[in-house]
């Protein structure tokens, strides 16, 4: 379980005097392992930074983040490591989230070699994974200028299974794709959830997709969040 | 309009490859393709001929076989220099773009500093106190050269940490080591091998202007001293253009070649991009 | 008389891996007055169409076949006479108003920008003119609007600036590449509204290209429904809605969240491969032996065009 306890942020800018703009204040949210919580808003409200926040990608301004009970900016090295691995995010731009100059078995194979899976197993590992996201072993060799936004997404999604999360935080994964590709992720990723326990803050600004993906739903307001749908 | 700038790149691309891999493949066959020693006398003031193809100087060396081997120390002066200075450069660009803040502000401060030493003038004076010599040459070009490079890599850099890929790396908990070297780095070598390319061609002309001043290694043949013997024992005065000539189309073949050539590197950067941004691929 | 008729299009690009059949025997005609949308997954070559149309394809394409606009074989005419149909007689609307629109000149001197190139007025009248678009668009201040950059702008107010100024002219055909792609759910239903308003205004035709069909759905006359490069339904867009009958169009609008994202199984095919028989039959659940080895043709029923063995 996550939780986040009076978090605030705020943004700095403009010189020689800095404006701050404060973007999440006094946010406390629990997000539990094996549920959905859909978060809501407008463009501009600060709903990527709270997935980065939750990530551990952005430092808040104020407030605690726990995982499993313990505080995060706490965190020793191999704790931290562990955090780092099992809690990830899914970006909003498949095609951006995947190195350009690199194939798809490069970038899959990174993954393995820094969990130190030894290189005869890796072959394994990656039909495995890429058969869990519905894709053949053809993509491999190819750049992801190459693939669509739809299998973009999947090898993205693919590299993070690899790191076998318990988290992750779904950035408006689906804002960027057709319709009838999107039906197809969300389809996917509501399997993995049912198959492996995973825990999702599904980012959006789509109330359908929200509402058809989420257990618990809030949305966020001038740096506001109010929990709407308790699961 | 398009295709004609291209049938034109290409064409440069050959025509600098071709020269590259001619100087190259002089320098490091020099033994077999010159027809004598640098030691050895002819009769002196031989205009070129079949025996002397560039004729003799005023003391009797084959200018020939001058000229072949001054292709090396000019080429090994250029590349390394170039190799030097564009690592420190690549190097200091990526730190700088990539970790940003404090370590950003020292990095481009000292390379503000460097920039602003004028470095002829600084060669000069190093050389007239301390014995002048290709090692020298090329430390000290390589430690002014650098900075052009660390500009432009650093706002690569700057531009690329903010792209998504760098982002996931970060997120799926790669170390900082990796995300420049395998991340960025491989986005970023369609710059580099362009500005390695130039600051050869650079540090070549400025090795010959120095040799030229009388400040190269006497102990060593390169073009710019080609010239600058000539120019002192009165190759210029005699009209002896076979001694001064030759080394100075060298020089200008080479850093023409470097040219077209990064010209080339430009041209296949875009050109990978258009093709991935047009054709819709595979879906 | 149709404004434009498409013949036996097919396109062809060759690339390092092969060569890529985006657009394959692709027939279609757009009537004076009439939307017609264009729907599919992306990549699968509706934005080829539209270049085709405006010839603006990349070197490496081969065009076949015909597109009369007007009497005239588009792909035939020279170049000089491309460039005054462009943007006089078809105006083309793209997907990134951000893109689309040059950061260091002001909204005014852009949208006025078509009579200065076509009609040869000044500077002064050619802003006057942007103002009297930018009303027809809704904008609240467009005497002050006109002085802004487009940074200044949302992404929604510089798209409605762009349709302005693609409609300042009356162009007879109106392209609309994706022109709702990355904005909000809620600013799309009103530039879509207000792209068909002012389409009516000038009485122009328009070929919308879009993979969203809820857009499709609220403005267009006929919907055509492509798949791999070809043509696989052809339908007016109640019809289309009710009743969809090529199994990709009903699986298509089970996708849509009001039928709750029931996904199609399986992946688009690879363009560089020749898929046998029908394109669409590994995925298609109806698919028999004969999908498999045969092209089906477009049968025609009532109004409409399958390409099914189904309604054979």
């Amino acid at each position: 379980m996550i939780e986040l306890q009076n978090i605030f942020y705020e943004y700095s800018k403009g010189w020689p005097r800095k404006q701050h703009q404060i973007v999440l204040s006094d946010i406390s949210v629990k997000l539990c392992m094996g549920k959905t919580f859909g978060l809501m808003g407008h463009s501009g409200t600060g709903k990527t930074t709270l997935g980065k926040i939750v990530v551990g990608l952005i430092k808040p301004y104020l407030g605690k983040i726990s995982f499993h009970g313990k505080d995060i900016s706490q965190l020793a090295s191999p704790d931290w490591l562990f955090f780092r691995r099992k809690v990830q995010m899914l970006f909003q731009d498949p095609q951006g989230s995947l190195n350009p100059k690199k194939r798809i078995d490069a970038s899959l194979r990174d993954i393995l070699n820094i969990t130190k899976i030894p290189f005869n197993q890796q072959k394994q590992a990656i039909e495995d994974v890429l058969k869990t996201v519905g894709l053949s072993t053809d993509f491999l060799l190819r750049y992801p200028a190459q693939l669509s936004g739809g299998q973009n997404q999947r090898i993205s999604l693919a590299r993070i299974l690899l790191l076998k999360p318990e988290f992750i935080v779904l950035d408006e994964p689906t804002s960027a794709l057709d319709i009838s590709v999107q039906a197809q992720i969300l389809f996917l990723l509501r399997e993995l959830q049912k198959n492996h326990g995973l825990g999702y803050l599904f980012i959006s600004h789509d109330p359908e997709v929200i509402q058809y993906m989420s257990h618990s739903i809030g949305i966020l307001k001038d740096g506001n969040l109010d929990i709407i749908q308790e699961g | 309009m398009k295709d004609l700038i291209f049938q034109r790149k290409k064409y440069f691309t050959r025509i600098g490859g071709f020269l590259f891999i001619l100087f190259l493949l002089i320098a490091i066959f020099s033994h077999f393709i010159a027809p004598f020693q640098l030691r050895d006398r002819f009769d002196p003031f031989l205009p070129p001929g079949l025996k002397h193809l560039l004729g003799t100087n005023d003391i009797g060396n084959d200018l020939f076989t001058e000229f072949v081997y001054g292709s090396r120390t000019t080429l090994l002066v250029g590349l390394l220099t170039g190799a030097f200075a564009v690592s420190i450069g690549v190097l200091v660009g990526l730190f700088a773009g990539y970790h940003g803040g404090v370590i950003d502000e020292l990095l481009m401060g000292i390379t503000d500093v460097v920039l602003i030493i004028p470095r002829i003038p600084l060669i000069i004076v190093l050389s007239a106190f301390l014995r002048p010599s290709v090692g020298l040459m090329i430390l000290v070009m390589s430690i002014l050269w650098w900075t052009s490079t660390a500009r432009i890599i650093r706002s690569r850099t700057m531009q690329i940490r903010s792209m998504g890929f760098v982002e996931s790396a970060r997120c799926l908990g790669f170390s900082s080591w990796h995300i420049l070297f395998y991340e960025i780095l491989p986005n970023i070598v369609m710059i580099i091998i362009p500005e390695f390319l130039i600051t050869v061609a650079s540090a070549m002309i400025s090795e010959a202007s120095l040799s030229f001043l009388g400040l190269g290694d006497p102990t060593l043949k390169s073009w710019g001293m080609m010239i600058h013997h000539a120019f002192q024992r009165g190759g210029f005065l005699n009209g002896m253009w076979w001694w001064y000539i030759p080394p100075g189309i060298g020089i200008t073949l080479f850093v023409l070649s470097m040219v077209f050539l990064s010209f080339a590197f430009e041209e296949t950067e875009i050109g990978i991009g258009e093709e991935v941004a047009i054709v819709p691929f595979n879906r | 008389m149709s404004l434009l008729t498409v013949e036996r299009l097919n396109v062809v690009f060759t690339t390092y891996q092969g060569k890529v059949k985006a657009v394959k025997n692709v027939s279609m005609t757009i009537n004076y007055q009439e939307t017609l949308a264009l729907i599919g997954e992306t990549g699968c070559g509706k934005s080829v169409i539209a270049q085709s149309i405006l010839r603006l394809l990349p070197n490496n394409a081969q065009i076949n076949g015909s597109i009369i606009f007007q009497g005239r074989d588009l792909l035939l005419v020279d170049e000089k006479t491309m460039a005054s149909i462009r943007g006089k007689e078809i105006a083309i609307i793209f997907q990134n108003p951000s893109l689309a629109l040059n950061p260091v000149y002001s909204i005014g001197w852009q949208v006025g920008e078509p009579f200065r190139i076509h009609q040869g007025v000044d500077r002064n009248q050619s802003i006057q003119e942007s103002v009297r678009l930018l009303s027809y668009m809704k904008f609240d201040k467009p005497e002050s609007a006109v002085k802004m950059y487009p940074f200044e702008f949302s992404g929604g107010m510089n798209q409605r600036a762009l349709i302005a100024s693609a409609l300042a002219l009356h162009p007879n055909l109106i392209i609309a590449d994706e022109p709702t792609q990355g904005l909000d759910r809620t600013l799309i239903k009103q530039i879509i509204e207000q792209l068909d308003r002012a389409r009516k205004i000038h009485s122009s035709s328009m070929l919308l290209i879009t993979h969203d069909l809820t857009v499709a759905r609220s403005i267009s006359d006929w919907i055509m429904v492509m798949y791999a490069g070809e043509i696989v339904e052809q339908v007016p867009t109640l019809d289309f809605f009710q009743s969809p009958m090529h199994p990709y169009s009903q699986g298509l609008l089970r996708s849509l969240p009001e039928n709750g994202f029931h996904p199609i199984p399986g992946q688009s095919p690879s363009m560089i491969e020749n898929l046998s028989g029908c394109q669409f039959h590994p995925r298609c659940q109806w698919a028999r032996e004969q999908c498999r080895w045969e092209k089906p043709g477009l049968f025609p029923i009532n109004r409409r065009m399958v390409r099914c063995f189904l309604y054979d």
